[in-house]
């Protein structure tokens, strides 16, 4: 179905959908620009205004006409009111406060904000595949967010052909444009045509949007439509024919093969790392999560705030900057913008708006940085691949990922100076492999992801070191305090995959955590786990985790455990213990967790698993390489900034991984042309 | 070239069980036992002290010995320990070099061990012998290195 508007219909039809309980979005002219906001009907749209656009420089003129779209793009598309800025996540109620001690949750809700649908006005095709793409990122799976589902599922969209393309558009390049496709996501597209509008209808709701309009929904016409396809086809022919081109073709790999490229050292001295181009970005979706706690409320709140991947914040794990360079940061945007989205999302994050080169300070064009690397590749012939990542098999958690649970502290087990246990009991079924994580919670100092380090009944076990303020606060937990708990998250260790073979578990300092619950599960299984050995180095003897434990699993061992060993011994375990330093006494060895691989001869055939400081890692996979041990026989856990724990919040990015949904649990080949790389 | 001297060495069947009889030459083995001595010390003897004169090359062939360090106001501590195979006392391998560190059997254990100078001359006289000595010593020595590297950086401080 199709019709023809004057702007009167036009006009009648904006007023329709208020009516009909929409809240109106759509361009209009404030502060210098067209931007993307509320708006009261067509009289606010920017009638008969265009806007000029070239690197760095964005400039409104008077067209001379009466056109009601008959500009290019504004800064921002409908990203804003689709994942607000700012939006709050949960509430919690806080319990009374306490002499000692951190505040603890009382209770979880919902921050329903359900407000009126939204009718977003005026989508370029450019902004219609932007919103497919953010479609993927927070909806796509494994989790869902229901609050941006909702927005999308609810709003009407009513779409614009593109006649009049900017100069910075590149929209042919990505396939986006200019022309809405009749197969895209809209319920009425418009072409304007003059003084006339010609309307078709993408859906029933659309249809009735039509039909109220009575009279003023004229028939269209044949002329009308054939102006439409040439004016779309004009549109495209003149960005067929521009010098400003991007070409996607094996751009993934072009990219990841030349993470040392000089030109991003070039484009760091230009880029002021300010972020604009992840603003402006339609396709951008990172954030942090705050806690929000006023002084004055008892409750507490979880909100989500855009952040950019310039920032200094966004790449700072425990006090450490993993990105400290802009050439870091660039490369890292545009590898994921234009190479692991690809993997991730099943589409490339561009689709050729050209907002980053209008509204970068300094004219940076994305595209001219594509053809700069294209042109002279540096990578060598046998460099190391870098592995995209596989589509995500994580088993999402039905509902509001974001939501966590109230939790139960059942004990706290001090382990070392600093690291306590905790016993936590779950709300109803918890089920979980060995090495995934939890993300756990207090009002007022927000979240943190814990491995978990084992279970034992219905509790959950939580080993934790106070080294930041959630942790600490964590760490001073009581028995029958809550908290808040989401998860489990993240990959597991390939317990089925290494029945039948030999293994061996490197673990070093707080990294046996993760292990536990998998060497757990070895040891009381020797039929299917012939032979276990772990490695584990400690900076002291008094350090040494879960030692009563570990040690009862290797009969060999002399020395009585000081407290009752748990019932998992067994004689296809051998534990070795290494420290790097010790007082006089000390019988057993002193050394890097290396020099013990070194002294005990490891099997080339057997399987390896490996989690504890980054650097530790990097010595024993080189020790490992050393001895013939193959890259598929090797699996290990990394340790990052995780935050939202679903993929979404983008802190956790290593490479083209997310961390949190793609690992921790990766095997060595999946990112061993990352490892030791600096700015990852 | 120097000519092994007639007769097998009491302790060539140990040299030959240890690691380091992979680098070397069977000639160069036969050489090397002949300026050893076998050294069993009971648990907690001590080896050598700071400023002790570095007169002897170790060889660990059984139990353990610990390299402690004593800082003054500090508790002393092991910053090393030597497992079979492991060689120790590199200090005598410098000519009129002292001792810097304590080292104490901490279990039962056994040692190869030589005379620095007696090496030092051996290696003197046959070059050859002279470069796979020293060759071994600096793949030892740059692996400890690089582990002291690695426990520089106290990588179990955070976090993990």
């Amino acid at each position: 179905m199709s019709a023809r508007l004057t702007h009167d219909g036009f006009r009648r039809l904006l007023e329709q959908v208020r009516e009909a309980g929409y809240a109106l979005v759509g361009p209009t002219i404030s502060d210098g620009a067209i931007v993307y906001g509320p708006i009261a009907g067509a009289d606010d749209l920017p009638i008969g205004w265009t806007d000029e656009q070239a690197p760095g420089r964005y400039r409104l003129r008077e067209r001379g006409d009466r056109a009601h779209f008959g500009y290019v793009l504004g800064p921002q598309g409908p990203r804003r009111q689709l994942t607000p800025p700012v939006e709050t996540l949960v509430r919690i109620r806080l319990g009374p406060r306490r002499e000692q001690g951190p505040r603890t949750p009382e209770g979880v809700e919902a921050a329903d904000e359900d407000g009126e649908p939204l009718a977003l006005i005026g989508l370029r095709a450019c902004e219609l595949a932007a919103m497919a793409v953010q479609d993927a990122v927070w909806t796509g799976g494994p989790f869902v967010d229901p609050r941006y589902a909702r927005r999308r599922e609810r709003a009407l969209i009513i779409a614009v052909d593109c006649l009049e393309p900017g100069e910075l558009c590149f929209c042919v390049s990505t396939n986006t444009g200019p022309g809405v496709e009749a197969g895209a996501s809209f319920d009425l597209r418009l072409t304007e045509l003059g003084e006339e509008f010609l309307v078709e209808v993408g859906s029933e709701r659309g249809q009735a949007l039509i039909d109220g309009l009575g009279e003023l929904a004229e028939p269209s016409t044949a002329q009308l439509f054939a102006a439409r396809t040439q004016g779309v086809l004009a549109a495209a022919m003149e960005l067929h024919g521009r010098e400003r081109q991007l070409d996607l073709d094996g751009l993934p790999e072009l990219l990841f093969a030349n993470l040392d490229h000089p030109r991003w050292d070039e484009l760091a001295a230009r880029c002021l790392s300010c972020g604009s181009c992840t603003l402006v970005c339609p396709t951008c979706f990172c954030h942090r999560v705050e806690e929000r706690a006023p002084l004055d409320a008892p409750t507490s709140e979880r909100v989500r705030h855009w952040d950019s991947c310039f920032t200094d914040e966004h790449s700072r794990i425990h006090g450490a900057q993993f990105r400290p360079q802009i050439r870091e940061r660039y490369r890292q945007w545009m590898t994921h913008k234009l190479g692991a989205w690809v993997s991730q999302f099943g589409t490339s994050g561009c689709v050729g708006c050209g907002r980053c080169i209008a509204w970068c300070p300094v004219g940076i064009d994305i595209t001219e940085e594509v053809a700069a690397i294209r042109a002279a590749p540096v990578a060598p012939d046998d460099a190391e691949p870098v592995a995209l990542p596989p589509a995500t098999t994580v088993p999402a958690l039905a509902g509001d990922p974001m939501h966590p649970q109230l939790a139960r502290v059942v004990s706290v087990r001090e382990e070392l100076r600093e690291v306590v246990t905790l016993a936590v009991e779950p709300v109803g079924v918890f089920s979980h492999a060995p090495g995934q994580f939890n993300m756990l919670g207090l009002p007022d100092v927000g979240e943190v992801p814990i491995s978990i380090s084992g279970q034992a009944g219905g509790e959950l076990l939580h080993t934790i070191r106070a080294v930041g303020a959630a942790s600490r606060a964590l760490v001073a937990l009581e028995a029958g305090d809550r908290l808040t708990l989401r998860g489990p998250f993240g990959s597991a260790w390939p317990l089925a995959e290494l029945r039948g073979h030999n293994v061996v578990v490197i673990a070093g300092g707080l990294g046996l955590a993760p292990l536990r619950g998998a060497l757990r599960e070895m040891v009381a299984h020797p039929e299917r786990y012939p032979s276990v050995r772990l490695l584990y180095g400690a900076r002291s003897p008094e350090e040494l985790l879960f030692a009563d434990e570990i040690l009862s699993w290797d009969r060999s061992i002399r020395f009585a455990p000081t407290t009752a060993p748990a019932v998992l011994e067994s004689g296809h375990v051998k534990v070795h213990v290494t420290v790097d330093g010790a007082a006089p006494g000390w019988t057993g060895h002193v050394g890097v967790v290396t020099k013990l691989m070194r002294r005990k001869p490891l099997s080339a055939h057997a399987r390896y698993l490996v989690c504890g400081p980054e650097i530790m890692i990097r010595f024993v996979l080189r020790e490992l390489e050393t001895i013939g041990v193959a890259q598929d026989q090797v699996w290990l856990s990394m340790e990052r900034n995780m935050k939202c724990a679903v993929g979404m919040c983008g802190r956790c990015q290593y490479g083209p991984h997310f961390i949190c949904k793609d690992g921790p649990v990766f095997r060595w080949d999946a990112i061993a042309g990352l490892l030791g790389r600096e700015g990852f | 070239m120097v000519a092994p001297p007639p007769g097998k060495s009491p302790h060539l069947a140990k040299l030959e069980q240890l690691p380091l009889a992979e680098v070397f030459e069977p000639s160069h083995l036969e050489l090397l036992a002949q300026i050893a001595s076998q050294e069993d010390y009971a648990a907690e003897t001590t080896l050598f002290r700071p400023g002790d004169e570095a007169q002897w090359f170790y060889a660990v062939v059984s139990g353990r010995v610990s390299l402690t360090l004593q800082v003054p106001g500090r508790a002393p501590t092991i910053v090393a320990s030597l497992s079979r195979g492991d060689l120790f006392g590199w200090e005598a391998l410098r000519v009129d070099s002292r001792r810097d560190i304590t080292a104490v059997a901490s279990k039962a254990t056994q040692c190869l061990r030589c005379s620095g100078a007696a090496l030092r001359e051996l290696c003197e006289l046959d070059h050859e012998l002279g470069y796979r000595v020293m060759s071994h010593a600096f793949d030892r020595v740059a692996r400890d290195l690089s582990d002291c590297r690695v426990r520089l950086v106290d990588m179990y401080g955070q976090g993990c």
